[in-house]
């Protein structure tokens, strides 16, 4: 589905610059929830941009492949990539609270994506805003949808963010840590969001996070990424019981 | 103001655009700017109904009455009895120096009443009426704030002559911020090459005075256009100058508001460009922009003014408040026929009216923003 090959980022400076990512690569199969755990700065956010080639200006790509669905995505159009973008792959940011304008309501904001990727009428549209924030486990979809950002809790702006990440019905979602600002049983209660949605839409879920505990029960696969390398991947349950690597077993020392 | 209005009956919810309800209570304490709501309410509304308002048209001249007095309406007749209302004959005579005199004969008299049958118009362009709020019968006038050189009422030309003075503020203001804002959002937004090439543009139009640009846009507008075509080519030519300096002050909120991760939310989204600038940059601008809006309204009346002046603006019969100062351009005018100056004091209020509210606005919407404007 998503295969990342050989990406190196740099940060270029007078001198030669820093690495950002080294040689980075990983396979992302259908239906699949895909981990990237890794600590700050080790360019695990970087990876999500890069995919929809969202990377700010100041960052070099030096080399790599990214294909999604066997399409080249660095070879796309602008007008191809921004089609690509929410329609095909949908993202979920780490501050629901920035990731949503304050000046907006919630439900008018879900209903933008809709109205760039569907051909829905403009009360389909309101329907299917309605369905979504149900999806996502808002039962009263009616008054959230009506609200501004600032007036939901945490968790309610978190799963209303992911209710506009899969509106459009993407095939992937990428997820960057989606629960650093919610306390424990909010995460809990995401990561079971995450994993239902994986079921019902049959996505496949690139989940970014430093919080190897949190996913150690409902990723599939695991990539550990330490200063811009990948230092170890695998099956979880293969990662979590026989740890390869040093900075590995250290994060697995964390949560036990 | 319906904005405002609009926002206090939804004060229960945050409102949009950056405008909090707390900013309209803050500004409703601002009586000075909520009496000169009051004034500008009621100007517009008595240049949206000037036919009715005032007792002639425009263009009903009368040489006889070439620059009357204010006509004194009389409620006592010759014996010193009390009557109707009535203005009295007048008869214009020379005196020794050849300086108009208007002798009064209470003898003859006219009786001002309410709904008379005037010159005809259309009320709001469309019914066709003839009756007007007062007046008196022919062959008597009534000049209540005199007559122009011409005969012609002055306080009707002031009605009629708000509907353009006024109306040009806005349209002017209409058009230069919309190029303004657009602009400005996309220069900041797309920054690099398009930034460069479109402030560039933006140095030329603010690096040549303003006049001067104002003179020269005018000398290329052909010289045969009929009122309506003068008067849309001021409203371009004006709009022209003020959309350059707001657009350098958008686009730099537009940089930093561009780097807001709900921007990349939205890129991320796959939002176009130009929504992503309408929806997601340019709302935020907004309580900047509101008050850019009220402060330089008048810079439009007033270069209507200018212009009209000048003789470059709106032409006669037509009246507007800068075409009609025209006339008082001599000493000696002034002195004898002080009333031709009135449309300057309208002007004056107009534009007092507008400042004051925009100083309330900016200081009610965002303490922060008060150092941003003041430069």
């Amino acid at each position: 589905m998503l295969a990342i090959q050989n990406l190196s980022i740099r940060i270029p400076d007078e001198n030669s610059g820093r690495l950002l990512l080294d040689h980075v690569g990983f396979d992302i199969q259908k239906e699949e929830i895909f981990s990237l755990v890794g600590g700050s700065g080790s360019g695990k956010t970087t990876i999500g941009l890069a995919v929809l080639r969202l990377l700010s200006e100041a960052l070099k790509m030096e080399s790599g492949v990214i294909k999604f669905e066997g399409q080249d995505l660095l070879g796309f159009s602008k007008e191809r990539m921004r089609a690509l973008r929410g329609k095909e792959i949908g993202m979920v940011f780490q501050e629901p609270l920035h990731a949503f304008n304050p000046l907006f309501r919630v439900g008018a904001q879900i209903d933008e994506v809709l109205r760039f990727h569907t051909a829905l009428s403009r009360k389909d549209r309101q329907e299917r805003v309605i369905d979504l924030l149900r999806q996502v486990g808002i039962p009263d979809a009616l008054r959230v949808e009506c609200l501004y950002p600032h007036q939901l809790s945490g968790g309610m702006r978190q799963r209303a963010m992911i209710a506009q990440a899969i509106a459009a019905s993407p095939k992937l979602l990428i997820a960057d840590e989606p629960t650093s600002n919610l306390d424990v049983t909010l995460q809990a209660k995401i990561m079971d969001l995450f994993r239902k949605l994986k079921s019902e839409l049959k996505i496949s879920i690139l989940l970014i996070t430093h919080d190897l505990g949190l996913v150690k029960h409902l990723a599939d696969k695991i990539a550990v990424l330490y200063e811009g390398k990948i230092v170890e991947s695998g099956k979880i349950q293969e990662v979590m019981e026989h740890p390869k690597n040093d900075f590995t077993k250290l994060l697995l020392r964390t949560i036990t | 103001m319906t904005k405002e209005t609009k926002l206090s009956q939804e004060g229960h919810r945050p409102a949009g655009g950056g405008i909090s309800p707390s900013a309209f209570r803050n500004f409703r304490k601002k009586h000075a700017a909520v009496f000169c709501c009051v004034v500008l309410l009621l100007l517009y509304g008595s240049a949206l109904f000037a036919d009715f308002l005032s007792p002639y048209s425009y263009d009903n001249e009368d040489r006889n009455y070439s620059y009357c007095p204010p006509t004194r309406i009389y409620f006592t007749d010759d014996q010193g009895r009390i009557t109707a209302p009535f203005v009295p004959a007048v008869q214009l005579t020379f005196d020794q120096n050849h300086q108009r005199v208007y002798q009064s004969d209470r003898g003859q008299k006219y009786p001002v009443r309410f709904f008379v049958q005037g010159d005809s118009y259309k009320l709001l362009g469309l019914i066709p009426l003839k009756v007007r709020l007062f007046g008196v019968g022919s062959p008597g006038r009534l000049h209540i704030w005199g007559a122009d050189s011409r005969g012609r009422d002055i306080f009707s030309r002031i009605l009629y002559g708000a509907r353009v003075s006024l109306s040009i503020g806005l349209i002017g203001v209409l058009i230069s911020f919309s190029i303004g804002l657009l602009v400005g959002g996309i220069a900041g937004y797309f920054g690099g090459k398009i930034d460069n090439a479109l402030m560039r543009l933006c140095e030329m139009f603010m690096m040549v005075p303003g006049f001067y640009l104002m003179l020269a846009l005018r000398s290329a507008v052909p010289d045969d256009f009929n009122s309506f075509q003068v008067y849309l080519s001021v409203v371009i030519i004006l709009s022209f100058i003020g959309w350059a300096g707001l657009a350098r002050i958008i686009r730099g909120m537009s940089i930093s508001l561009r780097e807001r991760e709900y921007v990349l939310a939205a890129r991320a989204m796959g939002l176009s460009d130009l929504t992503i600038i309408r929806r997601h940059i340019l709302p935020h601008t907004l309580s900047y922009s509101l008050v850019a809006v009220m402060l330089s309204i008048p810079g439009y009346i007033l270069g209507e003014a200018a212009l009209s002046l000048i003789g470059l603006g709106i032409q006669d019969p037509v009246a507007s408040w800068g075409n009609m100062l025209s006339d008082a351009m001599g000493i000696v005018y002034i002195q004898f026929a002080p009333w031709i100056l009135l449309p300057g004091f309208f002007i004056f209020l107009t534009v007092i009216s507008f400042n004051v509210i925009g100083d309330a606005l900016r200081d009610s919407l965002d303490p922060l923003l008060r150092m941003e404007v003041k430069e």
